[in-house]
């Protein structure tokens, strides 16, 4: 592989969209279409060589500004690359779903398209922060303009709302990420690179405990208004609405995910002390956004926002599995990642495919689709299913690992005192239990979604809506392939992170405290020096000791 | 062979899911084909591939029982890692042994002959093929659940039961009622699952350490590992803890097996085809709960409030369901209480300790009420789509195999002559009389009970004269050689498995066969201790539960055939409030309703009113106010983004540099 393949992969879709502004004026949409799809299927299958060859690609590093100390550094490892991955994928399916949802000036939105994937595409392998800052607001651009030129009647709004609610958490990262280089530069960092992640990651010790929560708290606000995170959420029910259907499988598929990768990346992995302070906090929100959220979707009366607001409760899980501390999970965490990627682009895909037909959204106004469009019914069901975590389907192995490493993470039990004696326990038990609720709530809009617009008797008025096309059942079976691959083994795709978000992982294993719930017995002693995965530290003494 | 045969079981669940896959991607080609001949081909493809996958299995399951019977059959356990994380592991594979053998027997015999059957009763059903795809993949998942080596694996399969459970109830979508049945089963045991969910984890997080030291030799949550770890579970786990534990595993078992207060899904599941409601809510999916507790069961030994709490419930739900039987006139329903009834016999015996009367019942109950169910759909489909028994009558002529066969189901039910039913519900009993003698009285009265309803419906539908309006249709051969070949069991099976010998073969007892890991098998168990107790004898209680039998079908002969016609009218007079509350299923959906509404819904309508209203409302008001105040200093500002940009930019560094010199 040659050395500077990163780069062409975050440059390719740039020239792509120059391409596709070279293409005649007259051109027919279909055409336009076409270069399109075949330009995104390029990127995807030059993507996918570094899925492929084994070896991480290399590692990349340029100077840029070295007055102030930018380079240029781009690298990947299992993580960058899984959502490298993920990216390009969901760019072929959202390509392949503009065919049906795009009607005009789909010159520039192609063009749009790729400045959005390489935006993206810069944000999971940049190895700078200014780079990864960068990257970052670059992103907002051409997504903004997606939503405003080809979103529905309220389209200002959200586009406004999106952008400054984005802009208001980037003012809380760039000034994390500048505290964190001053450190640096102040603590005899040299000024060459003193932007790259090790560099600042090296020098984050020297902080004291107070100025490291505040940095975190920067960057977590700035994530978690991606993520997203109540109370920071509410740009994205409105942008998802008025967003056309491709835009909004990328927005939920992998915008999304840049701010869960940001989170692991900086708070959890950069940042461990903070972290590990601030994790019974960060359960607390979990459990709000799992829970409140999934309430949130129950009542609502427009299918698509039903299905932001489910994407709302999923990205919890990401929260739960994070404030976990162990592998079960940070992999977890990942993984839904991932997985949430597959699966709400493919809801959003099937809410789009009613809309082009019916041209509503409200749930009053559907019913009994299910014997008219029984490919889309299918569709939809089987999608639904893969979200409230069927087993054997992808959503439930990423959700299983959540689950299991949140139940079992035993970082901290505090005793709340509160006034009149109420007092309580808060771990990650507790949060586990309560986030299971989400669970039930999860089924149940689902389902009830489901009847509301599949089953019963046909209103007469859609007696005449045509089935799936190609098109869609193309990219409805396309990821609907995902779903039950990865589903049924998971380990295809875990493999690819584990190492590295493991490793994060035993960082924490390794330097905090863990209190038991249950205390093993004295007369139990651990028989073979095993991983020191969740042993609790009196056994981990004795392995050491032998 | 049987080597062979044991090492590739995992063959057994896969080749229904091949069929599943197989049918789909037919459809998916055959999908608008206009030509008659490929339509009748694509059905009759699907019928020959879910019936030919389900045959194999029962080829390969058949030697196994020969070799269980023989007492040659090695127990066999195969793990594969189906994900992890660091140490963490999860694993997926296949267990050999008496219990799983006996369980592939049943679901695949079972699932055969419902499969036949349903080309009669499904032929002119549009959704012929899906049907038949629905049921490989319930045929697979069952499977699956049977060969489970640990409670994870179980988790995975007992929920895809449930969906193909919600596909099948669902099947008649259009129908409101159909769709509404089949997400109130979802849901309520997502309910249950919940339950089982916590259960397991908590379990695990007490219990990590020692399967950390165990992982060697057993994988996480393993039923093996689990009958290792529980005589020292008590070093982990505080009693009151496991007990709590146990009961919240013990949820999914309740609402799969419909145990109260998480019953009210089975009853509406009757809105699904009739060959479902044989198959997968009366005879494998519904007795998947009881499966699980046999295979936890040393663990719920080792609390003795939870064994009691699995008692009572059992009892409680043996007792409820059949007051409710007594009352309804949908013969469908009917069936579905005393289902529900019979689970709770099952449950009952396994907190009671009579770990194999429970399996063994459940083992007699899936033949004859499978049967039952098929001849409830046979009449159903010779009255054309008619469910109210008040509108039959008469039947038996016109339907001999059909009323034959119900007969002999209900004789078999009521625990009467000997047959299959008589055998498992005697060992229940002597497992109750030495748990409690209130559990056992409860369960003996609640047979009367059963005898009562059972041959209460067998004489409303064939007794007496035909009091419908529709005509009655003929027999279909492929629906009623089914039945013949069903009754057959469930007339013999029970005596055969008492330790007999038949031509010359020795056929163990079931008891000494199905043996709980760990512990010594359930029904010597009780014998033991019934025998010091002094308690009442098994000559006793057969004659008590007999009495009781025979006593309840000749009351029903009485009122619904004999000269006491007129008294169920006067009854129903005379105790109007009782009548009601059963007509009325004891309030339960009522209840449910209720929480739905003032609980659930008010919590989403008011979050939903807090994420509109206060935060969105509070964003909305920032916004409104900055442009407000931006209007207002409009004259002090350029207009150029660069000095924004410049302004954001630079009051973020001065307040930065501050933050690092006050080296907060």
């Amino acid at each position: 592989m040659p050395s500077y393949y990163l780069s062409v992969l975050i440059a390719l879709p740039v020239i792509f969209a120059v391409l596709v502004a070279l293409i005649k004026p007259n051109e027919g949409a279909k055409n336009v279409h076409f270069y399109g799809v075949g330009a995104s299927v390029i990127i995807f299958l030059f993507s996918a060589l570094a899925w492929n060859m084994g070896a991480l690609p290399p590692y990349e590093e340029y100077n840029w500004l070295p007055s102030l100390g930018i380079k240029y550094a781009v690298g990947a490892d299992g993580l960058s690359l899984t959502l490298v991955i993920l990216t390009t994928f969901l760019l072929v399916m959202a390509a392949v779903a503009s065919i049906t949802n795009i009607t005009k000036r789909v010159k520039l939105y192609y063009g749009l398209l790729f400045l959005l994937t390489t935006a993206i595409l810069g944000v999971f392998l940049a190895r700078d922060m200014f780079l990864f800052f960068l990257f970052y607001e670059l992103e907002l651009i051409p997504m903004y303009l997606l939503i405003a030129i080809w979103g529905g009647p309220r389209k200002d709004y959200a586009a406004i709302k999106f952008v400054l609610y984005t802009l208001f958490g980037s003012v809380f990262m760039l000034a994390a990420i500048l505290a964190l280089y001053f450190n640096a530069l102040n603590n005899g960092a040299p000024l060459e690179g003193a932007f790259l992640f090790e560099n600042i990651r090296a020098y984050i010790p020297a902080l004291t405990m107070g100025s490291q929560i505040l940095i975190f708290l920067g960057l977590f606000v700035a994530f978690a208004v991606k993520l997203p995170v109540v109370p920071v959420h509410t740009w994205l029910p409105d942008a998802h609405v008025e967003a056309p259907t491709p835009v909004s499988m990328l927005l939920a598929g992998i915008l999304l995910k840049m701010g869960a990768y940001g989170m692991f990346r900086f708070c959890w992995e950069f940042m461990p002390d903070a972290a590990f302070t601030l994790a019974p906090w960060i359960a607390v929100l979990a459990v709000i956004n799992i829970v409140y959220t999934a309430g949130v979707a129950l009542v609502q009366k427009d299918l698509k926002k039903l299905i932001a607001y489910s994407s709302v409760s999923h990205m919890g899980f990401v929260l739960l599995g994070l404030a976990a501390m162990n592998p079960a999970g940070f992999n977890g965490a990942v993984f839904v990642m991932f997985a949430h990627g597959i699966v709400s682009a493919a809801l959003f895909m099937c809410v789009g495919t009613l809309y082009v037909r019916t041209h509503t959204r409200q749930l009053a106004d559907y019913g009994g689709f299910g014997s008219q469009v029984p490919t889309i019914f299918y569709f939809f069901m089987f999608m639904s299913m893969a979200s409230l975590g069927l087993p054997l389907l992808i959503s439930f192995a990423s959700e299983t690992l959540v689950f299991y490493g949140a139940f079992t993470s035993e970082f901290f039990n505090h005793l709340f005192v509160l006034p009149g004696g109420l007092n309580f326990y808060w771990n990650m038990q507790i949060a586990t239990v309560l986030s299971a609720i989400g669970i039930i709530i999860g089924a149940a809009y689902l389902l009830w979604m489901l009847q509301r617009v599949f089953f019963g008797p046909l209103p007469e008025k859609w007696n005449r809506l045509p089935d799936a096309s190609l098109s869609e059942v193309f990219v409805l079976a396309s990821l609907a392939a995902l779903v039950i691959v990865y589903g049924f083994h998971p380990q295809l795709i875990t493999r690819h992170f584990e190492p590295d978000v493991t490793r994060v992982a035993q960082h924490y294993l390794e330097t905090y405290p863990q209190q038991g719930v249950a205390e093993v017995s004295p007369s139990q002693t651990p028989a073979s020096p095993i991983d020191t995965a969740m042993i609790r530290p009196a056994a981990k003494e004795l392995v050491t000791h032998e | 062979m049987t080597t062979w045969l044991t090492e590739n079981v995992w063959m057994v669940p896969l080749y229904p899911l091949a069929a599943f896959f197989l049918i789909v991607l037919i459809r998916a080609f055959t999908w608008n084909a206009e030509d008659e001949s490929v339509r009748k081909g694509t059905r009759t493809l699907s019928m020959l591939l879910t019936i030919a996958a389900t045959l194999a299995g029962l080829i390969h399951t058949v030697p196994l029982v020969g070799a269980l019977l023989a007492g040659t059959l090695e127990r066999t356990e195969f793990n594969y890692p189906w994900i992890q994380a660091g140490a963490f592991q999860l694993s997926i594979g296949y267990l050999v042994d008496s219990m799983s053998v006996m369980m592939l027997l049943v679901v695949t015999f079972i699932s055969l002959f419902i499969q036949i059957y349903t080309h009669g009763y499904m032929k002119h059903d549009p959704g012929y093929c899906k049907f038949y795809a629905y049921l490989a993949l319930f045929n697979f998942s069952m499977l699956g659940l049977v060969l489970a080596t640990n409670l994870f694996q179980m988790y995975i399969f007992w929920e895809l039961v449930g969906v193909s459970s919600y596909l099948l109830i669902g099947f008649w979508f259009t129908k409101p009622s159909a769709a509404a049945a089949a997400v109130k089963a979802f849901l309520m045991n997502r309910v249950g699952d919940f339950g089982l969910l916590i259960g397991i984890l908590g379990l695990l997080v007490f219990t990590y350490g020692w399967w950390q030291q165990h992982a060697d030799q057993y994988v996480l949550l393993s039923f093996e590992g689990i009958a290792a770890l529980a005589p020292e579970v008590g070093l982990f786990i505080p009693v009151a803890t496991l007990t709590l534990i146990s009961i919240l595993i013990f949820m999914g078992p309740m609402a799969k097996s419909a145990q109260v207060p998480l019953h009210t899904w089975l009853p509406d599941a009757m809105e699904g085809p009739t060959p479902i409601s044989a198959l997968i809510h009366a005879a494998t999916m519904v007795a998947a709960g009881v499966y699980l507790v046999g295979r936890v069961f040393p663990l719920f030994e080792m609390s003795s409030t939870a064994m009691a709490v699995i008692a009572v419930i059992g009892t409680i739900t043996a007792v409820i369901a059949a007051t409710i039987a007594i009352v309804q006139v949908d013969i469908k329903k009917a069936l579905a209480y005393s289902t529900c009834s019979q689970l709770g016999f099952m449950v009952a015996a396994m907190g009671c300790g009579a770990f194999a009367a429970g399996l063994f019942h459940l083992f007699t109950h899936a033949f004859f009420k499978a049967m039952l169910f098929l001849c409830s759909g046979s009449v159903i489909h010779a009255c054309e789509d008619e469910q109210d028994m008040r509108k039959m009558g008469g039947l038996f002529r016109k339907l001999p195999v059909t009323g034959a066969t119900y007969l002999i189901g209900c004789v078999a039910i009521s625990g009467l002559f000997w047959t299959s039913g008589f055998w498992s519900k005697e060992e229940i009993l002597i497992g109750a009389v030495d748990f409690s003698p209130a559990i056992f009285w409860t369960l003996a009265v609640t047979a009367g009970l059963t005898a009562f309803y059972m041959f209460r419906s067998f004489f409303m539908t064939f007794g007496g004269q035909y009091r419908g309006e529709t005509h009655v249709h003929r027999e279909d051969p492929v629906m009623w050689v089914p039945l013949a070949v069903l009754a057959v069991p469930s007339l013999a099976i029970g005596y055969l498995l008492t330790g007999t010998d038949l031509l010359g073969v020795h056929i163990p007892a079931f008891g000494d066969m199905i043996v709980p890991p760990g512990v010594e098998g359930g029904a010597h168990h009780a014998a033991e201790h019934h025998a010091a107790a002094g308690a009442l004898s098994h000559e006793a209680i057969a004659l008590i539960s007999m009495a009781l039998g025979y006593g309840g079908a000749v009351l029903a002969w009485l009122m619904y055939a004999g000269p006491l016609k007129a008294l169920p009218e006067r009854v129903r007079r005379m105790a109007s409030p009782l009548y009601i509350f059963f007509t009325r299923k004891w309030y339960f959906d009522e209840l449910y309703g209720a929480f739905v509404r003032r609980v659930y819904l008010v919590f989403a309508e008011g979050s939903a009113a807090f994420d509109k209203g206060i935060i969105d409302g509070l964003v909305n008001f920032t916004g409104h106010s900055v442009m407000g105040t931006g209007a207002a200093l409009r004259q002090l500002q350029t207009g150029r983004a660069q000095t924004y940009v410049a302004v954001i930019f630079f009051g973020v560094v001065v307040l930065s540099l501050l933050l690092i010199y006050w080296q907060l």
